[in-house]
């Protein structure tokens, strides 16, 4: 787990994935799928809306044609005789006058002679009696009623139909009439789907028949022209259901539907430009579209700010353990969230706050160490002040001692052999001061000094403190045989005196000593100065105490530095382990 | 942002629509040059369907018009004329007219109306598709109009062997009516005397050689030197006890006996769709020529009555507008 691998922010980055998806995720299916049926419920209405448009178109076209031909049958309701009918030239006259779309009318008889022709521009014929019995209009409209032709471009341009109809009975005869189809204009102009779209009307050939653009239609059969047209009518046609797209003469895209005229067997087809059938589903999609925009914002919004809440106290909590971890005990996370995470932060403090006891603790123990014996230090510790260090009055033992001729020996001797005899010499006595519980207050090239019943009280100090220097005494002298076999010539003294004296700790800032102030100290010091090699002298408080456990030599009062009586002096008998043994 | 681009693309819809709707963003200039001058109902309802399309002279639209007084013999000069003031566009109504601006100019578009054979004629190359700078509106189907026009006649007056046609020598139109159908008037049992007339200051000594010819009645065709007042036509008709068939509804409502023409107010009013079609960038050369479809057939019995003559019913039975 190194810093490089770890992403900073890979929490936050997430929880904001997570919670983002789970509103963008929902948020989008359901836009996406509302889109989809919107789309196919506009394409299925679209599909209803042009079919009806389309139907009402060739129905409108269809009463175009009917509204002729209803014309057409006052024409053929009385048998023909022999003799020239005027009253039906009127009729025919009449009509042309009705029925603006009508060109020219011409009536045969039972027979199938022409007795009757009458033209807007041509001249009228009455009684030919020209055969035309063998002509398409007559024999169409004889099997069927009414027959009508193919359309016609006259002169390439203007579109003309021939509409035969014959009577309920062959001696009627049958009507043909020219109708000019411009005038399907008219409907078929007024004719409008939705907004733009448009109808128009081809024939079988797939010629335009009608169309708003009136001059579209007069360009008669041209090939330029009717493309368009012809592909919306064979992609309409091939498909065979409702409606289709495709494209109008700019090219742009057109959704078409056809419905069939009867009659004279033309299709209407009916066009609106896709854009424009599409509308609604394009503003639908527009509208999910901003809504989903919408939504996505508004959800890496909350994303965010969940994110955040959720990871802020985990980055909180982070940097508290940095902080905690280099040192700044004092540090408190500070989460009030009211959640599991605040109490694992209030917990976190909790042990912060331990810690930083403990170390406060471990602190002390380590500046006890250095003059206390480790189970006085930890029984300071323990106790939890350090009230005991304070200074005040009491009843010490003060043992010094130091080594004989060793300024001598340190002038000689390598500093190596210099510091190698003062190691063992102080490896041997510190042995000894811990296991007396003794306290080490100072200790300066060989001498040293040591108190015992301070600071903590002991049973019996003077024994104790008399066996301490015994066996101080026991161990260097091991050692000084040692040394003398290395050719050093080297003794070891040792004083003790009890009395009251003034104990504590001084010194400044974090260089604090323990030590012991009064006569009592002195004196210790003077008796070890005294001491010869082998020598343990003490005075006369000590010996006072030990006298019954010891074996003690009264050396008779001394003057002693410092003192202006002679003080009774007594030396301490021991026995060497080399001795003993 | 959803929203505000629903607005821009509104605003864009509405700007759009607003150009759309109005031409007056731009001022066009068409020329018209005019057989006698520019008035009457046919130039009326031109001008009034140009209105209706958005057409507005003096605010969007300029108009120079130029009257050739009838005298067809200036018509290259005017034609001429016209072409250098350069406008968008030239009206031209009438066969000699439309003709004489084709071949002034061979770009700018020119609008007829009022010409029956425009391919026979050489304007256009055919009614489908006419190729150049010219297209307009033809004024009769292509077909025996002018014998149609004498069939009518003779039904009013049975017995009539003799007509008069009075025609305009300088309209290949006529030229080429009457060179086609009056052979067919024969079927009618009709005899026809062709007198043409050049200009309006022929128009009396027309009528008095139809007098002295001995016609029983006279077809005036629908040239305006011999339709437009003050004429006095029908007056001069009417004083030498001709009755008259027309090719103007007009001339009727003046006192004219009865006339059998194409609709002229419809055809002037598609006249002015063509112009507005190609003022708004439609090429001439691909709009086809479009034919009539109505016809009009007026009777003046006050004029019937003067001249002692009764209208048989069948005739009355198609009539349009009777003038009584």
């Amino acid at each position: 787990m190194t810093g490089g691998r770890l992403r900073p922010h890979g929490l936050f980055q997430k929880y904001f994935l997570v919670l983002f998806l789970a509103v963008v995720i929902p948020l989008t299916a359901n836009g996406l799928s509302e889109a989809w049926f919107g789309y196919r419920d506009q394409r299925a209405r679209l599909d209803q809306l042009l079919g009806v448009e389309a139907r009402s178109a060739a129905a409108r076209i269809q009463g175009f044609l009917d509204g002729i031909t209803g014309q057409l049958g006052w024409l053929v309701q009385l048998p023909w005789t022999e003799e020239p009918d005027e009253r039906r030239r009127i009729d025919a006259l009449r009509l042309l006058r009705q029925v603006p779309a009508i060109v020219s009318l011409t009536l045969v008889d039972g027979t199938g002679r022409e007795r009757l022709y009458v033209s807007r521009v041509g001249l009228n014929r009455t009684e030919s009696r020209t055969d035309r019995s063998t002509e398409a209009p007559v024999t169409g409209a004889r099997s069927a009623r009414i027959w009508y032709s193919e359309v016609s471009y006259y002169r390439g341009s203007e579109p003309y139909l021939t509409v035969a109809i014959s009577g309920n009975r062959p001696s009627v005869g049958v009507v043909v009439a020219e109708v000019n189809l411009k005038l399907i204009w008219d409907v078929i102009s007024a004719i409008r789907v939705g907004e733009t779209g448009f109808a128009f009307v081809m024939d079988r050939p797939s010629r335009l028949v009608a169309h708003p653009d009136i001059s579209l239609v007069l360009r008669g059969s041209d090939e330029a022209t009717l493309a368009p047209f012809q592909a919306a009518r064979q992609a309409v046609q091939s498909a065979n259901t409702g409606f289709v797209t495709s494209r109008d003469a700019e090219g742009s895209h057109i959704a078409v539907a056809a419905a069939p005229i009867a009659g004279p067997d033309w299709t209407v087809v009916v066009e609106q430009p896709l854009s424009e059938a599409f509308g609604p589903i394009y503003a639908a999609l527009w509208r999910t579209a901003a809504l989903l925009l919408g939504g996505a914002a508004f959800a890496s919004l909350l994303a965010f700010a969940l994110a955040r809440r959720m990871t802020e106290p985990i980055r909180l909590l982070e940097e508290g353990t940095e902080r905690i971890g280099a040192g700044q005990f004092e540090h408190r996370i500070e989460i009030r969230t009211g959640d599991e995470l605040q109490r694992l932060a209030d917990s976190f403090n909790a042990m912060v706050a331990e810690l930083a006891l403990s170390q406060e603790r471990q602190e002390r123990i380590a500046k006890l160490r250095r003059f206390l014996a480790p189970q006085v230090a930890q029984l300071v510790d323990h106790v939890g002040d350090d009230t005991l260090l304070e200074g005040h009055r009491t009843e010490v033992v003060v043992v010094f001692c130091d080594l004989r001729g060793f300024t001598a020996f340190s002038a000689r001797a390598t500093p190596e052999e210099v510091m190698s005899v003062l190691s063992e010499y102080y490896e041997a006595l510190g042995h000894i001061i811990t296991k007396y519980a003794a306290t080490l207050t100072s200790f300066s090239g060989d001498g040293l000094m040591v108190l015992v019943n301070a600071p903590v009280p002991v049973a019996e100090p003077a024994l104790r403190a008399v066996d301490l220097a015994v066996e101080m005494q026991r161990s260097v002298q091991e050692l000084i045989v040692d040394w003398q076999t290395r050719g050093h010539r080297i003794g070891f003294g040792v004083g003790l005196a009890m009395g009251p004296a003034t104990v504590g700790r001084i010194g400044y800032e974090s260089r604090f000593d323990y030590t012991a102030i009064g006569s009592v100290v002195n004196l210790a010091a003077r008796l070890c100065a005294a001491a010869a090699d082998r020598e343990i002298l003490t005075d006369a408080a000590v010996a006072d105490v030990v006298k019954d456990k010891c074996s003690l030599i009264p050396l008779g009062p001394r003057a002693i530095k410092g003192y202006e009586d002679e003080l009774p002096v007594f030396s301490i008998l021991f026995e060497s382990r080399s001795d003993a043994a | 942002m959803g929203r505000s681009r629903t607005y821009a693309m509104a605003i864009c819809l509405l700007l759009t629509c607003a150009a759309e709707a109005q031409p007056s963003t731009k001022t066009a200039r068409i020329a018209m040059l005019c057989p006698v001058r520019c008035i009457g109902a046919g130039y009326a309802a031109f001008e009034d369907e140009l209105r209706r399309l958005g057409w507005v002279e003096g605010s969007n639209l300029t108009v120079e018009r130029r009257a050739l007084e009838g005298r067809y013999e200036r018509v290259s000069e005017l034609a001429a004329e016209i072409v250098r003031l350069r406008p968008d566009l030239i009206v031209g109504p009438g066969a000699p007219i439309a003709r004489a601006l084709k071949e002034a100019t061979s770009d700018i578009p020119i609008a007829f109306s009022f010409v029956a054979h425009p391919v026979e004629i050489g304007l256009v190359q055919s009614l489908a598709r006419p190729g150049h700078n010219v297209t307009g509106v033809a004024a009769i189907t292509p077909g025996a109009f002018l014998v149609k026009q004498l069939e009518v006649l003779r039904e009013l007056l049975p017995q009539a062997k003799r007509v008069a046609v009075l025609a305009t020598a300088a309209n290949d139109d006529y030229r080429l009516a009457l060179s086609r159908e009056v052979p067919l008037a024969a079927q009618l049992g009709l005899q026809i005397e062709v007198i043409e007339v050049r200009t309006r200051d022929e128009v009396p000594s027309a009528v008095d050689k139809a007098k002295t010819l001995g016609a029983d009645g006279v077809l005036v065709l629908g040239d305006a030197i011999l339709n437009t007042p003050p004429n006095r036509m029908p007056e001069l008709l009417a004083q030498a006890l001709l009755p008259a068939l027309y090719s103007n509804t007009e001339a009727v409502r003046t006192g004219g006996l009865i006339s059998y023409t194409s609709d002229v107010v419809a055809i002037a009013r598609r006249h002015a769709h063509y112009v507005d079609h190609i003022l708004r960038g439609a090429s001439p050369a691909e709009m086809p020529v479009e034919q009539p479809t109505g016809y009009i057939l007026i009777f003046n019995l006050k004029t019937a009555k003067a001249l002692g003559l009764t209208v048989p019913s069948s005739l009355l039975s198609q009539a349009d507008e009777v003038i009584e």
